[in-house]
């Protein structure tokens, strides 16, 4: 009864309080005005009862203090008293809060983002799966010597044997992967998936509109059927509940879309850093043939289950060795085995490493931004010592004292915090688009970043405000400064933490810009600039056109785009012809035999048009083709430099070879591949493509162009050189498509540039990551040296103080200042320097064609971190010149 | 004044509530009637009544009312409730315990 009477007071307090206190006011005056009465009744005048009452009294303010301390609740009231007066410190020392605040949210900032990172990647269903625990991928593979790796079964048969033959899982579902063109109307290329109909079933996903695929759409007659993704929906119908049971064209074909996925479901065989698929088909639809130049691996299937209640995944293995032995062993007297793994991003039996991989740099940061803050509250704590010792001499407890510095901690720990989530929630959005993974800050997330802030909070304060109480009142008080500051060791304590930022900071820097060069050199190049070759690609395999129509389609290309405005010169290759874009160097497409070498594979082939003009590649000998080249199929070439230099005394000119067309998986005799090659006879030496590959040799690769196809070339890629921005170009060249041939599907467009951020992956983004780190860590280490500094300031003021009345000149002190700093910058600045060497050893070890340390973004790196840290030395040191020596003098 | 002593700990609501509870009263004169009552042997300031007169307030076994008090000035006038006529027999039986163990122990001694 009494907890109800007292919660009911204090909530009439909290939103009565002022109404209360004015009635306290007009109580305490009426009995004021009681006692008065009473002492003028006695006989005394009027003043001298006032005076004499008034005294007794013994002053309205405390008697109100003393009964708003009585209050229920009262400890909340001095919690909000010590938070105002927190909070009041805070933007006193504004400079100094601001660096705490700066350290700290960069700190959490990271750390959420690592939560949010391992949260998605380990403990969430993938998006829009249920019970994602319970799914495997299977995979089961034929051993003709009896011994791994074997060949993946993936052949329709395969599929039915598994569903069929496994009794331990729910259901089994069966996937591909490929490029297919669709008209929406307009024509594009989209990654799309081939599932059998059970597939949405299995994986427990449901649709967000419409539904997913029906039994009977597992066969052809039914299967003209489509399911978008949540994205394609959004971007291509603005996300109209009408696109449900809308025709679409699919490789030529007629499909209805039945239904979009949930937001987010990218299938089940999500990869970080791997595009998701946008559409998906049944595995009996028809026309969808599929082609070696946009599926890899077209054929094959993937097999993904749900195991049934109760049983392991160790069961279902046994279960699909024993069926792939039989499978293998039906076909021929081979040996079969299976694997089965999980579904989710990391294997579980990885986690804990991965996440303590994951974990290793936020957490260095947070520590270092925790320390940082912690000196730079020491700092400020150590100016308001004078004011924390009075406070302690008259009477308040020292755990109220540490309370209340706490309290600053947590006060400024929330701010940055705040900062820090929408920060954080930033970098997540454009990562997860990069990393094709949804990050959010979901309930768990924004725990462990509460249970952050709170340790850093304590962390970073409850050490500053011990020592900043630790000395009795009267020391504090009384005795010259200097006796109860830091020891020399704990001064080079801070230094050397100092220096271990700024190496860092440097070391980071240096390796995130070189890795950032490295990565981008990769990229393709030639003498045209990246921003100004437009590139179009197409397939017209997907929609089966015969050859001789597809000819004609390139032809009418390169004689429409040659025409277009601001277009300089027009060529035709295939896509890897002149860069691979990463696809390696299996790609190739012409069978070469050159005298004094064995048969190879090298890249390039059918150069048409202006190929050569379009790239920038300069002719170095010889002469390019003609029009007469093209006539009657090839019978000349022209090589690159790289390919001229490999031949016998690197002379290419006049030279002839034989070439075939290279057809991945197919084997031919000697007779066989003789009777389909031809000669060629060598005209011109052009220039070699830039194009380094961390994982080759640094050197160009080899190319060989011919005037005309070789073979059928049904997807090649359309090169302009565009007199501005290459991207202007791109709405010409898609009207021009649609009037030469309406169906035909740009598969990829745009600039040079385009395509080699594209081609790279999540490296150059990984690569800008670590510069990034850079920066923070120059920023933290910034923070921590002002800290540092404007501590020894502080601590130094009286020897300042002295220098100044023995007639020193300010600037002097502000020159001594930075000098100090300086020293300490440069050690941490020659150590981060030589980690950055080491780090670009092991980069140069690992990776052929590395570049070397970038004189440029070394100089730039290490000119920021200079002003970077002269600013942070500088602040402090001005406030030290501006010391007032006669003030000073005389508190020491 | 060597007579004059401070209100044993915990006692100055019940003297509070039996005061109350003879009828409505304001702070001034509550203060008066409590020397009065102990001709002057307790020391009670504003410092240490308002606080408890608050307390006992939010308690719910008082409460306060604005009226006029005998020589024609605004005072808030207050009253026992239900609650603080339980608390006071409660305190009180707790009291006449406390004060016979005490004196059985120092006649005995």
């Amino acid at each position: 009864m009494r907890h109800v009477s007292q919660a009911v007071a204090m909530l009439r307090r909290w939103f009565g309080g002022g109404a209360r206190d004015r009635t306290l006011h007009a109580e305490l005056e009426s009995f004021l005005e009681h006692e008065i009465d009473a002492r003028m009744a006695s006989g005394m005048t009027p003043e001298d009862a006032r005076r004499t009452a008034l005294a007794a009294f013994g002053g309205v303010q405390q008697v109100k203090e003393q009964v708003q301390e009585a209050r229920l609740g009262a400890g909340l009231d001095a919690f909000v008293r010590d938070l105002r007066c927190a909070a009041r410190t805070v933007r006193r020392s504004a400079g100094l809060s601001l660096a705490v605040v700066g350290s700290l949210s960069i700190g959490i900032a990271v750390t959420v983002v690592a939560y949010a990172f391992i949260n998605a990647a380990m403990f969430r269903d993938l998006p829009g799966i249920t019970d994602q625990e319970r799914l495997i991928h299977l995979e089961i593979r034929r051993l003709p010597d009896g011994r791994p790796p074997g060949n993946v079964m993936s052949a329709p048969a395969d599929y039915l044997a598994l569903r069929s033959g496994l009794s331990q899982l729910v259901t089994l579902a069966a996937s591909s992967t490929q490029l297919v063109a669709v008209e929406l109307p307009e024509p594009r290329s989209i990654l799309g998936l081939r599932v059998s109909e059970n597939y949405f079933d299995v994986l427990g996903s449901h649709p967000s509109l419409g539904r997913t695929f029906l039994p009977e759409e597992g066969q052809p007659a039914n299967a003209a059927v489509a399911v978008i993704s949540h994205t394609l929906w959004r971007s291509a119908f603005n996300g109209d509940p009408a696109a449900i049971g809308r025709p679409i064209r699919v490789a030529g074909v007629v499909v209805h879309i039945v239904g979009v996925t949930s937001p987010g479901f990218g299938g089940a065989a999500v990869r970080l850093g791997r595009q998701a698929p946008d559409i998906w088909l049944p595995l009996a639809a028809a026309g969808l043939a599929s082609n070696a130049a946009t599926a890899p691996d077209p054929a094959r299937l993937s097999f993904v289950a749900r195991l049934k209640d109760g049983v392991d995944a160790a069961e279902v293995l046994a279960a699909a060795r024993v069926l792939a032995s039989g499978l293998a062993a039906a076909a021929a007297s081979q040996s079969g085995s299976a694997s089965v793994s999980s579904i989710a991003l990391f294997r579980p039996a990885h986690r804990p490493t991965t996440i303590l991989i994951v974990m290793i740099i936020p957490t260095l940061v947070l520590v270092i931004a925790c320390v940082n803050a912690a000196s730079l509250t020491l700092a400020r704590g150590s100016r308001q010592r004078r004011e924390v010792a009075i406070r302690l001499a008259i009477g308040a407890g020292r755990g109220r004292v540490v309370r209340q510095l706490l309290l600053e901690s947590v006060l400024l720990t929330c701010v940055a915090a705040g900062v820090a989530l929408p920060l954080a929630w930033f970098g997540l959005n454009a990562a997860g688009g990069r990393l094709g993974v949804s990050m959010p800050i979901d309930a768990t997330v924004l725990g462990w970043t509460l249970l952050t802030a709170a340790i850093s909070a304590v962390a970073s304060g409850l050490a500053p405000a011990f020592r900043v109480t630790a000395h009795a009142p009267l020391r504090a008080l009384s005795v010259s400064r200097g006796a109860i500051w830091d020891t020399p060791a704990e001064l080079r304590g801070k230094r050397a933490i100092v220096v271990a930022q700024v190496a860092l900071a440097i070391g980071v820097l240096v390796s995130g810009t070189q890795l950032v060069a490295l990565v981008e050199g990769q990229g393709g190049s030639g003498g045209t600039p990246a921003d100004r070759l437009f590139m179009a690609s197409f397939d017209l395999a997907q929609l089966e056109f015969p050859p001789d129509q597809a000819g004609a389609f390139y032809q009418r290309l390169l004689d429409g785009a040659s025409r277009l405005p601001g277009t300089d010169a027009v060529g035709l290759a295939r896509r890897t012809a002149v860069w691979t874009f990463g696809r390696g160097s299996g790609s190739g497409s012409v069978v070469v035999w050159a005298p004094g070498r064995r048969p190879e594979v090298v890249n390039g082939g059918y150069a048409g048009g202006d190929l050569f003009a379009a790239l920038g590649l300069g002719l170095v000998a010889g002469r390019t083709f003609t029009a007469a080249d093209a006539l009657d199929g090839p019978h000349v070439a022209v090589v690159n430099r790289a390919y001229a230099e490999q031949l016998p005394e690197r002379q290419a000119l006049g030279r002839t070879i034989r070439v075939r067309p290279y057809v991945q998986s197919q084997r031919l005799s000697d007779e066989e591949a003789l009777a389909v090659s031809r000669e060629v006879t060598i005209v011109g030496v052009i220039e070699s493509a830039g194009e380094r590959r961390i994982t080759q040799d640094g050197k160009p690769v080899g190319k060989i162009y011919l005037p005309s196809p070789l073979g059928p070339e049904p997807a090649l890629t359309l090169y302009v050189r565009s007199r501005g921005r290459a991207e202007d170009v791109a709405p010409s060249v898609r009207a021009l498509v649609s009037r030469i041939e309406p169906r035909v599907p740009i598969v990829e467009m745009g600039s040079l540039a385009a395509y080699n951020e594209r081609s790279m992956g999540p490296e150059p983004w990984l690569a800008r990551i670590s510069a990034l780190l850079g920066v923070v860590a120059l920023v933290l280490a910034a923070a921590g040296l002002f800290a540092v500094v404007s501590y020894s300031v502080t601590q130094r003021a009286p020897e300042f103080a002295i220098r100044l009345a023995l007639g020193a000149n300010p600037l002097d002190l502000l020159r001594l200042v930075v000098a100090q700093s300086m020293t300490t910058v440069s050690i941490g600045f020659l150590l981060g320097g030589s980690l950055a060497l080491i780090v670009r050893r092991l980069i140069a070890a690992q990776f052929h064609g590395a570049a070397g340390i970038d004189a440029l973004a070394f100089g730039e790196s290490s000119a920021l971190l200079v002003a970077v840290m002269l600013l942070a030395s500088a602040v402090p040191a001005i406030r030290a010149a501006r010391v007032d020596p006669v003030a000073n003098l005389k508190d020491g | 004044m060597s007579t004059r002593k401070d209100v044993p700990s915990g006692t100055l609501d019940l003297l509070v509530l039996r005061i109350v509870a003879r009828g409505p009263i304001h702070g001034w004169g509550l203060m008066k009637r409590l020397g009065d009552l102990t001709d002057d042997v307790f020391q009670v300031t504003p410092g240490g009544m308002f606080p408890a007169l608050q307390r006992i307030e939010e308690y719910g076994w008082i409460t306060g009312e604005w009226g006029l008090s005998e020589n024609n000035r605004k005072a808030r006038f207050y009253t026992i409730t239900k609650a603080g006529r339980r608390q006071l027999a409660k305190e009180e039986d707790h009291w006449k315990a406390i004060t016979l163990a005490v004196s059985r122990v120092l006649e005995g001694a």
